[in-house]
């Protein structure tokens, strides 16, 4: 143990400075550690981290260097960025891994689809990026619900509270199609009726527990 | 409550703050750890957690968010294993690693800990599972104590899951109460700049420091007595009083210090309930000058806590908030508005207080136990306007004092324990590792 002159206090930690007066110690040499050394470890992972950070800076410094001097008529720059932006995110959801993959993938499909509207947009929009694009990525958000509907058995019933939220994003592409910011039909119909022929699936298979499920997440009071 | 029928059931009253207000810095994750007297097994600290789980199915649970409100449903996932402590203390909870767990079972060297997410239960309900926890890791190293039976639970502890916020609810008059509440907010809002919060420079997250300190029960309850205080008030009073020291070194003596002390509303209302049931008081001193000695802070403290701590307050308190979650319209407003509102409300609110200081109580074993027992102390997450918090606790006559703090300077700290050291208490530091001569 070591004893502080100046706080007057005992000091179990294998020290030589005093943790509160930063005084020096006189220890018997019985000094015992009472928590891990934690810092060491984070330390490194978030290193990887910041090393990305600061390569993604650096690189959009220099994309916006080059497409101020050097560029035209388009602006690349905001097209890298918002990809390196992109890219960042992703790494730091799949590093960090603090949400349900689930969760990761649909926050990369809904990330990717900002992506793509900023890329048309930049490239004199043409819509492709609202026409397939939106449409392409729903989809696929579709096809991610099936696999973990499949895989993640003991969540089985709460991905029919998900699929509504899916269902109602097709409904936009309804909207958007009714403001003429889509124009191709076919995508959005084909979109469209399989998130509802999913989503009926769920219920009618999921029977009472899907329902049931449907019913909590709704609760609006205490009785 | 967990219904066995639809195993699912909605928060309690408190609970509903917690998951708006959570930040991963600002976790509402606490600890609390019992010190043994040798090395823990994990594995057999595993199978005591497998047998504790199923006497405690209400803590089987996991967080899930309606369109409207949280509730909690039970979780089917395994138990996460117990591991080696290789995290900060009240890292946010659950992490995909805990299976959607909203407490996490860890150990080191000869200390076990438990972390709840505080949507879960309080310091008394988490007591009520540690101390089952380790009961029951004892008596499976130590057969010849006790040969623990299928559903084997201690004489003290509770299992009930009621939501006491709602049962000691009685309707208040709403206009009346708006009318109380709006005049105290003003009140308040003029008092924002005035309170005193602690500042500096802060250690970068994901660090967080820890200090233990530990004295003698008896003594310090002598010291309290000395000054006809309780020790609540004692304690309160010496961290009041070196938060107006540290006032003073920045060259200010005018500012309020709040101190927020939860109190445990289950001998008030008579409750035995394992959800949360507390509410804040608030001990509070405004120095007018730069000469005010201990004695005035203590007579402060006496004073405000007197006022803060009756029932009549508490039911005022209880019913104004479950009337605000039994309002149909604000019912109405979706999960993800509710939070946003929820956190400005906080946020504004919590510009009012000054520091934490909670008490754990005391650890309560059964004699034959005791000789494997140690210490027994808790932590505090550090929250918003509050980079350092305080936990007393107590086992046997062992009393501990955690300070947590992301504040590079110890001076509070330093104040604290050199405070109770000029009052010939023996004091013992324990600490996380932050200061230890790395900065």
């Amino acid at each position: 143990m070591g004893v502080c002159k100046n706080c007057g206090v005992i000091i179990h930690d294998t020290i030589k400075i005093c943790p509160i007066c930063s005084h020096s110690l006189e220890n018997d040499g019985t000094e015992t550690n009472t928590y891990p050394q934690i810092f060491e470890k984070l330390h490194r992972k978030n290193l990887a981290m910041r090393i990305a950070l600061a390569s993604a800076i650096a690189t959009c410094i220099l994309l916006l260097f080059t497409d101020y001097y050097f560029s035209t008529h388009i602006d690349w720059s905001i097209i890298g960025i918002s990809t390196l932006f992109f890219l960042y995110h992703t790494l730091h959801e799949f590093l960090y891994l603090r949400k349900r993959l689930f969760t990761i993938v649909s926050g990369i499909l809904f990330r990717l689809a900002i992506l793509l509207i900023i890329i048309d947009f930049e490239l004199g929009f043409h819509r492709w990026s609202l026409d397939y694009g939106l449409s392409i990525l729903l989809i696929l958000e579709n096809i991610n619900l099936i696999v973990f509907v499949f895989f993640d058995k003991r969540n089985q019933k709460s991905y029919v509270y998900y699929d509504i939220w899916v269902v109602l994003s097709n409904l936009s592409l309804l909207i958007l199609q009714a403001l003429n910011f889509i124009r191709v039909d076919f995508m959005t119909t084909i979109s469209i009726q399989i998130s509802v022929i999913i989503f009926l699936s769920l219920l009618i298979i999921g029977g009472l527990s899907a329902r049931k499920e449907i019913a909590r997440r709704w609760h609006l009071r205490k009785k | 409550m967990v219904q066995s029928s639809s195993r699912w059931g909605k928060l309690d009253n408190t609970a509903h703050l917690f998951p708006a207000i959570s930040t991963k810095r600002t976790t509402n994750v606490f600890r609390q750890s019992v010190v043994l007297t040798e090395n823990i097994e994990p594995l057999i600290l595993q199978l005591a957690l497998e047998k504790v789980i199923k006497l405690f199915p209400a803590f089987k649970v996991r967080l899930r968010n309606g369109f409207f409100w949280y509730y909690l449903e039970e979780n089917l996932q395994k138990l996460p294993l117990v591991k080696k402590e290789d995290d900060y203390p009240c890292t946010k909870l659950p992490q995909p690693s805990d299976n959607g767990y909203l407490f996490k079972v860890s150990c080191w060297k000869k200390r076990i800990n438990v972390e709840f997410f505080h949507i879960l239960t309080d310091g008394t309900g988490a007591q009520n599972f540690l101390q089952e926890l380790v009961l029951h890791y004892i008596a499976f190293l130590h057969p010849e104590i006790q040969q623990f039976s299928e559903g084997y639970l201690g004489t003290d502890t509770s299992l009930n899951r009621e939501d006491s916020f709602f049962k000691n609810y009685k309707a208040v008059n709403h206009k009346e109460s708006k009318k109380v509440n709006a005049t105290t907010y003003t009140k308040e809002k003029n008092l924002y700049s005035e309170i005193y919060h602690c500042s500096g420079e802060e250690i970068f997250y994901p660090r967080f420091s820890v200090i233990h300190g530990f004295f003698s029960l008896s003594k310090i309850k002598e010291l309290a007595k000395k000054e006809s205080a309780t020790l609540n008030e004692y304690l309160t009073s010496v961290y009041i009083w070196c938060l107006y020291c540290d006032q003073l070194s920045q060259g200010d003596c005018t500012k309020e210090i709040v101190i927020a002390i939860p109190v445990n509303l289950r001998p008030w209302f008579n409750s035995i309930t394992t959800k949360n049931f507390f509410v804040m008081a608030f001990a509070k001193f405004k120095p007018t000058n730069q000469n005010h000695t201990f004695k005035d802070v203590l007579l402060a403290v006496k004073q405000s806590l007197a006022n803060e701590i009756t029932k009549d307050k508490f039911e005022t308190t209880l019913s104004w908030n479950v009337s605000n979650e039994k309002s149909i319209l604000k019912a109405l407003v979706p999960l993800r508005l509710k939070n946003i509102g929820l956190r400005f409300i906080y946020k504004h609110t919590a510009q009012n207080t000054t520091s934490t200081a909670s008490n754990f109580g005391s650890l309560q074993i059964p004699e034959k136990f005791k000789p494997y027992i140690t210490s027994f102390h808790g932590i505090l997450p550090i929250s918003y306007k509050q980079p350092i918090r305080v936990v007393f606790s107590s086992y046997q006559d062992t009393f501990c004092v955690t300070f947590s703090s992301v504040l590079e300077s110890t001076s509070i700290q330093q104040r604290f324990f050199s405070f109770l050291a000029k009052q010939n208490l023996t004091v013992t530091i324990e600490t996380n590792g932050e200061y230890n001569g790395s900065m």
